[in-house]
């Protein structure tokens, strides 16, 4: 009997601790560790909807939209907002190539320092398909947790992939209400 | 051969059809010239004119007046330009209605509702645009003209081929010389347009304006409707607002001002004055390319079955409501989102607040229609 | 008040039947048909909008008008044989490359200042007796100068179609000279070879100079070139010294080149040639006045709109055939690029936007060959001394066909060719 207990602890226990899969809401002990740094794939001015969503939360963030490896240095959580724009990447005079470089740059260090990475998608529809997607994709691939507003989601390209690769997702209605999960993480 | 052979007589009957065609069109279009009414409401304290800024418009068609509601009290300063675009009427109307009902409680807004006078006097030749419209204000029906989305041609006809932004040299289309949102900082000595763009430019400075608003409207196949489109500098308040909006279920995209696209308001009153400039976007099906019959009913009730038939095809992004985009819904939107962007600045700084007083809500104007704005 | 098809429908029908039936000038056809359409749609006879249409095109109007009396005065002065002489007598041994040369020379003035018709007027009026005198049909050289004018449009520095559908989508016009390039120059050498390999074999020069205006260069020496010459370095600082040089508008620049004109040649009676210059160019500017009401009643009733959504419609594997069809079937560049250019460009979204719109506009710029208006085929008409515009159109097919299986190929595989530069 004692035996059969100590397996059904063992069993829930196993089943707490697998994401996506818990009923609890996102472990209170495995929150996620401040300063965050908010970066963009695509370069999408969402990131600043992100940066305000965090102040809302006080959150210990800082938003660059064009961080480099090195700006990692200190850094908690890395945050991706996810999306793409021609007026964007005008505005930070890079290519999509560069871009595309240089967000694989950063994943690629967060993954080496073991920072913890999670991708945003806020822009709904206007922030899917065509070129957004691969940053979507490469964003989405490198975290442990995805946060996205439904809209961006209607042919559940987010809902698959973190099928796919077991990883946690939040589908939110608003943009506003990404606070919640937010909160629950952070 | 007779004194009268009969092509003769044909080609001058056809010449009398001519003349009289163009002499009765001719004096539809000189009404064009008379100005809108507009009804200063109690919170204008003063009005003053762009030629107050820049003497050389006096007495041209690009002059405009300039409203001003001060509140008395410490606060910033806020401008709201609309009808950059004479054909955007909803940008026009957000502006009016600010006039005929705004009073400011704190700070002041300064308010131009007819940035490009001149483009108020004609309409597009092609686009088949009606030239005013009618809506039935709390006390009358209340008539305005639909102009052109750019300056009268009367004034620096003909375009050049290639029109050359001043002072960075980028090249767009000829037609783009009489578009006021493309000649920002404008120039002294410069088309009628770059004068108008001057005169703004010196208006934001000698005022001291912290935040402007430029009131626009596009074809709902353009991406960036229901957008802010802002400067580097806007880009907190934008999104603060932007998450407000939300929340009263009025979704807005951010975009910001790409620095290598000159000539417009987001980027150079942004560039070359203290003030952090907005541009809104609404939908306007009336100044779509792929609208169907095209009158004053569509400028003001927004329903359009060839918008309707191509947004079911999916094959591009519209935005465009089943039901219509009447004009009460955009200006609505331009005036609420104007005041989610002062929301968020009231929060960010709360020694100097601008508290405005007399616009109904999102709501309120739906149901009650754009008119009710109106004196 | 009847929908879009019906009243489509009945302006097409008056158009025909003011045409093949009452034998009317297009112009007044065009009119006829407008108001049609019009009366039809439930709107009355609109007389403010017919008016407003006929000046949706005044400054193209004014540049023809100009351009003919440039022309005329050039001719009558001696130089434009003068020209057609030596080009021949320069370049008689190398048949491909004298054509090759003929088809930049004539795509010049197009590329220059982006409109198609200043090509016919100017250099293709030029080369026109030269190419009659090789002994190409008039129909053909007509075709040749009238798609060569297609060319000229849409080849860089300036293309205005691109730079409609920029004005559209907020597209700075920017590094575009490399995909018009490769969008203009291979078709232009390919249409020179095919009149090349089509009409001209072995060129004996004396027969071919027996057809041509006597040289008058050893009478007038390089003087006689002075209004050409003027004309081309208005034009030509105009675009390279902005800010030194006022642009005073093309209508202007060729009035002076005809100007200059009076004195630099043979002697002649200039209000006499001047006049014949505008004559000829009415039909042309009475087509033009019509389709400005034509398109004005198309938006007034949503015709246009119709057409647009119609083409936007069409099922993935028809888009791109759509387009090649009704593109064209504007009748107009600057339209069609206006129209269904900028939403077209929404439509391939995500894909290389310059290449795309490069495309669009080589497809687009054959609507300035297409019915109704014909405009190019009917000045090229004009320029050859042929009566038909149809025939002129018919032969520019083969060519409009290669260019329409360029721009789509451009459009389908805008990444890769985004690559090859």
């Amino acid at each position: 009997m004692k035996k059969t207990v100590a397996h059904a602890f063992v069993c829930l226990f196993i089943f707490l601790l697998y994401p996506g899969t818990s009923p609890l809401p996102a472990q209170a002990a495995d929150k996620l560790p401040q300063p965050v740094l908010i970066s963009s794939a695509g370069q999408s001015a969402d990131v600043a909807i992100a940066g305000m969503l965090c102040k809302k939360l006080s959150l210990q963030a800082k938003s660059q939209p064009l961080a480099k490896p090195a700006d990692l240095q200190g850094i908690g959580t890395l945050m991706v907002v996810s999306g793409f724009s021609t007026k964007g990447l005008g505005a930070a005079g890079v290519s999509k190539e560069q871009e595309m470089e240089r967000v694989k740059a950063l994943l690629d260090a967060a993954r080496e320092k073991k920072i913890r990475v999670i991708t945003l998608h806020i822009g709904g529809k206007a922030r899917r398909g065509g070129q957004s997607d691969d940053f979507n994709r490469l964003a989405a691939e490198a975290s442990e947790r995805l946060i996205v507003v439904r809209t961006g989601d209607e042919d559940q390209f987010f809902s698959s992939l973190a099928a796919g690769k077991k990883i946690p997702i939040d589908l939110v209605d608003k943009i506003s209400d990404a606070m919640q999960p937010l909160g629950k993480i952070f | 051969m007779p004194l009268f052979p009969i092509h003769r007589i044909r080609a001058l009957l056809l010449l009398a059809a001519a003349a009289a065609a163009c002499l009765y069109a001719g004096k539809e279009f000189r009404k064009m010239n008379a100005p809108d009414t507009i009804l200063p409401g109690q919170g204008v304290s003063r009005i003053r004119a762009l030629k107050d800024y820049f003497p050389n418009l006096e007495g041209t068609r690009s002059d405009s007046a300039v409203y001003f509601l001060e509140s008395g009290r410490p606060g910033p300063t806020v401008l709201v330009l609309g009808g950059t675009h004479p054909n955007e009427p909803a940008g026009f109307l957000a502006a009016v209605a600010l006039v005929e009902s705004l009073r400011v409680k704190a700070g002041r807004l300064i308010v131009v509702p007819q940035a490009c006078q001149s483009g108020f006097t004609c309409t597009d030749p092609l686009e088949g645009y009606p030239q005013s419209y009618s809506l039935r204000s709390r006390s009358r029906l209340r008539t305005f003209r639909f102009g052109s989305r750019a300056a009268n041609p009367v004034e620096d006809w003909p375009d050049p081929i290639i029109y050359r932004h001043f002072p960075s040299g980028q090249q767009l289309s000829g037609n783009e010389t009489r578009n006021l949102n493309r000649a920002y900082p404008g120039k002294s000595d410069g088309t009628t347009t770059e004068k108008t763009a001057f005169a703004i430019m010196k208006l934001i400075r000698d005022e001291k304006v912290n935040l402007a608003f430029d009131l626009h409207e596009a074809a709902p196949e353009i991406p960036i409707i229901n957008a802010i489109v802002t400067h580097e500098k806007g880009r907190e308040l934008a999104a603060g607002a932007l998450l407000g909006l939300e929340l009263e279920n009025l979704p807005y995209a951010l975009e910001l001002s790409p620095p290598n696209f000159h000539g417009l308001s987001h980027r150079e009153w942004g560039d070359g004055t203290p003030a952090i400039p907005f541009l809104l976007e609404t939908t306007n099906p009336v100044q779509g390319r792929l609208r169907g019959r095209t009158g004053a009913s569509l400028a003001v009730d927004g329903q359009d079955r060839q918008y309707r038939l191509a947004q079911e095809s999916g094959r591009m992004r519209i935005t465009y409501d089943a039901g219509g985009e009447p004009l009460a819904r955009r200006v609505g939107r331009h005036l609420r989102a104007i005041q989610a962007v002062l929301e968020t600045y009231n929060e960010l700084h709360p020694e100097g607040r601008v508290e405005l007083e007399g616009i109904p809500s999102y709501e309120e104007i739906i149901r009650n229609g754009v008119g009710s704005l109106l004196q | 008040m009847a929908n879009e098809p019906v009243v489509l429908a009945v302006m097409l029908a008056v158009f025909t039947a003011a045409v093949f039936v009452w034998k009317l000038p297009s112009g007044l056809a065009l009119v006829l048909s407008a108001a049609a359409g019009a009366l039809t749609a439930g709107e009355g006879l609109p007389v403010r909008h017919l008016v407003e249409g006929s000046f949706g095109y005044l400054d193209a109007v004014l540049i023809i008008a100009t351009a003919m009396v440039l022309m005329k005065v050039v001719e009558a002065g001696g130089a434009l044989g003068t020209i057609s002489y030596g080009l021949m007598k320069w370049l008689y041994r190398w048949p491909s490359l004298l054509m090759i040369f003929v088809a930049f020379f004539v795509m010049f003035p197009g590329m220059l200042t982006g409109l198609s018709s200043a090509c016919i007027l100017t250099t293709g009026a030029l080369v026109a007796p030269a190419l009659q005198a090789l002994g190409i049909p008039a129909a053909s050289v007509g075709s040749l100068i009238a798609f060569l004018a297609v060319l000229g449009m849409v080849a860089p520095p300036i293309n205005i179609p691109v730079m409609i559908i920029g004005g559209g989508v907020d597209m700075p016009y920017v590094g575009f000279d490399k995909p018009l390039l490769l969008a203009t120059f291979p078709i232009a050498i390919l249409t020179a070879l095919y009149y090349r390999y089509r009409y001209v074999r072995t060129i004996v020069l004396e027969q071919v100079l027996s057809k041509l205006p006597p040289s008058l260069y050893v009478r007038h020496g390089m003087k006689l070139f002075l209004p050409l010459g003027l004309v081309v370095a208005l034009m030509l600082s105009i675009r390279l010294f902005p800010q030194w040089v006022p642009d005073i508008g093309i209508p202007l620049i060729f009035m002076l080149g005809a100007v200059a004109g009076i004195f630099t040649g043979e002697r002649f009676r200039f209000w006499p040639v001047a006049r014949q210059g505008i004559r000829e160019a009415l039909p042309v500017m009475g087509i033009l006045v019509g389709v400005g009401m034509f398109v004005q009643i198309m938006t007034l009733t949503g015709v246009r709109g119709f057409l647009a959504v119609g083409a936007l419609q069409l099922p993935p594997a028809l888009l791109c055939l759509g387009i090649a069809l009704l593109m064209p079937a504007f009748g107009s560049a600057y339209a069609a690029s206006s129209v269904l250019g900028v939403p077209l460009v929404y439509v391939f979204l995500g894909k290389n936007e310059i290449v795309i719109a490069s495309a669009l506009s080589l497809i687009a710029g054959i609507g300035d060959l297409m019915p109704p208006p014909m405009l190019l085929c009917s000045f090229a008409a004009q320029i050859v001394g042929e009566k038909n515009p149809w025939r002129i159109l018919k032969e520019c097919l083969p060519m409009i066909l290669v260019s329409l299986l360029v721009g789509i190929a451009m459009i389908l595989l805008a990444d890769k060719v985004a690559r090859l530069y």
